[in-house]
């Protein structure tokens, strides 16, 4: 298979099948055939589902074929994190605790998909319940980074960013508690959206902190992103925390440039509060001096300090977390990985009072936030502060998790969107985040497409591959 | 904190299966939460009140 078709994003894929240049069946074949290929090395797929796929597309093909075409997903494959339900197969959250967990039905953003006519492929690597990670014992080892050899690809939705990097599949979902859609992106230079808290159902989603849950599209593209998000926002009364508020085509302002935006530059959270790896500075600050370049009012701002943001954040999702799996950890503390239950754990003991008071915190955060949200359109700041370590260097992927600045925009709940910013000498991702004002996540496209098009980074690929 | 110590808060919690090193782990959770704790602002307005996402449905009675 030639790297143009296992690297067609969903832009491209559906203009073709659309115009019957490409067969949805022989597109599916030839992933279902990459991913046998490169999964033994790289771990994104938990489980494939090959005969869904390839069924699912010869039944894109007969509708597309007779005249019914149901949109840019349809005939398009797509993976899910193993934390999203499909009926009939595992959701087994890549723990021992979950692994004969058979779905009775979809989750709603499964179901959206699968109506958009998008082909399911399989389900994919995550860091144990999307918290304790990276891991070597549990029932399947972690995703590999495609850059770098055998680098950290980030979490929690780690199978996700692996298998849009390495050209397995143009789409996935990840979910995003305290940035583990946005980790993924960073780390593996791709494009990762976390919507505004309750755009995106998250009906039939393994949870993890509800407060903080969000469900997020991943692709390679900025436009794929959109094109993806299109497909899975929209109220779900059944999802006690959607929106009922409607969802505009994000492509809408994609090709509109950032002449006139207002940007504001967070850069005490990547060089002042805390410091990033020299390269990770210099990529935001170029990019900054890239936007004003395109006509943006770029200019610095100041939100609370980021370890604020980050305490309020670590105590309500360790609270929640602890609520829904107490009853495990009681009965059963040793199928979990030693990741995960230490991660677990660290609920155990917060008191009512520190979590009342965590979410006081947070109520004052997000109005301060918002204040500064009414002077600019859109901010942009840090990611990660490192490129991957090593993924085999436990001690150096548990000392970078924490280095990060997403974490804020969960405590928000404002859309926010991770992208590749460049690479180091040795050829490792670095990144950047830029966050709108809440379901304004078409701004924060617009932004994010004029950069992807001035830089062109999107298009790298791994060596290699 | 001894390991007796750790294995009392423990029981407390009904975490009555944890091994010696699962309550290692514990006692690691426990001094991680006591220095998160500490950070907390003290001086919040007693008026402040936590953030609420819960919202009526449009049709509901109350709802506005």
């Amino acid at each position: 298979m030639s790297d143009d078709l296992a690297y067609l994003g969903i832009a491209d894929a559906s203009e073709q099948i659309r115009s019957g240049k490409l067969s949805p069946v022989e597109l599916t074949s030839a992933l279902i055939a990459r991913a046998e290929k490169l999964d033994p090395r790289f771990h994104a797929y938990i489980r494939m589902t090959p005969d869904m796929a390839l069924a699912a597309a010869r039944r894109a093909e007969a509708e597309i074929a007779g005249g019914y075409w149901k949109g840019p997903m349809h005939g398009v494959p797509f993976a899910l994190k193993d934390i999203i339900d499909v009926m009939g197969v595992p959701t087994t959250c890549h723990s021992k605790i979950l692994i004969d967990n058979v779905a009775r039905s979809d989750a709603t953003v499964t179901a959206r998909l699968m109506a958009a006519g998008g082909v399911l492929m399989g389900k994919l690597a995550t860091h144990e319940f999307a918290i304790g990670g990276p891991s070597f014992d549990l029932p399947w080892p972690p995703a590999v980074n495609p850059w770098g050899g055998k680098h950290f690809p980030g979490g929690s939705s780690s199978g996700s960013g692996v298998a849009l990097a390495s050209g397995m599949v143009p789409a996935a979902l990840g979910t995003d508690t305290g940035g583990s859609v946005r980790n993924p992106a960073s780390m593996c230079a791709i494009v990762g959206m976390k919507p505004t808290y309750g755009r995106v159902s998250r009906r039939g989603v393994f949870p993890l902190a509800f407060s903080l849950d969000h469900v997020g599209p991943m692709t390679r593209t900025v436009r794929d992103n959109a094109l993806l998000l299109n497909v899975l926002a929209g109220h779900d009364p059944d999802d006690p925390g959607s929106a009922d508020v409607d969802a505009p085509d994000f492509t809408r302002d994609l090709g509109r440039g950032v002449k006139g935006l207002r940007i504001g530059l967070v850069r005490h959270f990547y060089d002042g509060d805390d410091v990033a790896h020299p390269d990770q500075i210099k990529a935001i600050d170029d990019a900054a001096e890239l936007l004003r370049g395109l006509g943006a009012d770029v200019r610095e701002v100041r939100l609370a300090p980021g370890p604020d943001y980050a305490l309020c954040c670590r105590i309500i999702l360790r609270s929640e977390a602890y609520a829904i799996h107490r009853a495990w950890m009681r009965e059963r503390p040793q199928d979990y990985g030693d990741f995960g239950r230490q991660r677990i754990l660290d609920g155990a003991t917060v008191t009512a009072a520190d979590y009342i008071d965590a979410l006081r915190l947070r109520a004052k955060l997000t109005a301060e936030t918002l204040a500064v949200f009414e002077t600019i359109d859109v901010a942009l700041t840090s990611s990660s502060l490192d490129p991957p370590p090593p993924l085999d260097d436990v001690e150096a992927c548990q000392r970078v998790y924490p280095r990060q600045t997403r974490q804020p925009f969960n405590v928000t709940g404002q859309p926010a969107l991770a992208m590749p910013a460049g690479f180091t000498a040795d050829g490792l991702p670095l990144s950047l985040q830029l966050i709108g004002r809440p379901f304004a996540e078409a701004t924060v496209y617009r932004v994010a497409a004029a950069y992807e098009g001035a830089t062109g980074f999107t298009n790298r690929r791994p060596p290699g591959l | 904190m001894t390991r007796d110590d750790v294995r009392r808060i423990a029981r407390m919690h009904g975490l009555t299966k944890l091994s010696d090193h699962h309550l290692d782990q514990l006692a690691a959770s426990i001094r991680s939460n006591e220095q998160l704790a500490a950070r907390l602002p003290r001086d919040m307005d007693a008026a402040r009140e936590m953030a609420l996402t819960f919202k009526l449905k449009p049709g509901r009675e109350g709802a506005r």
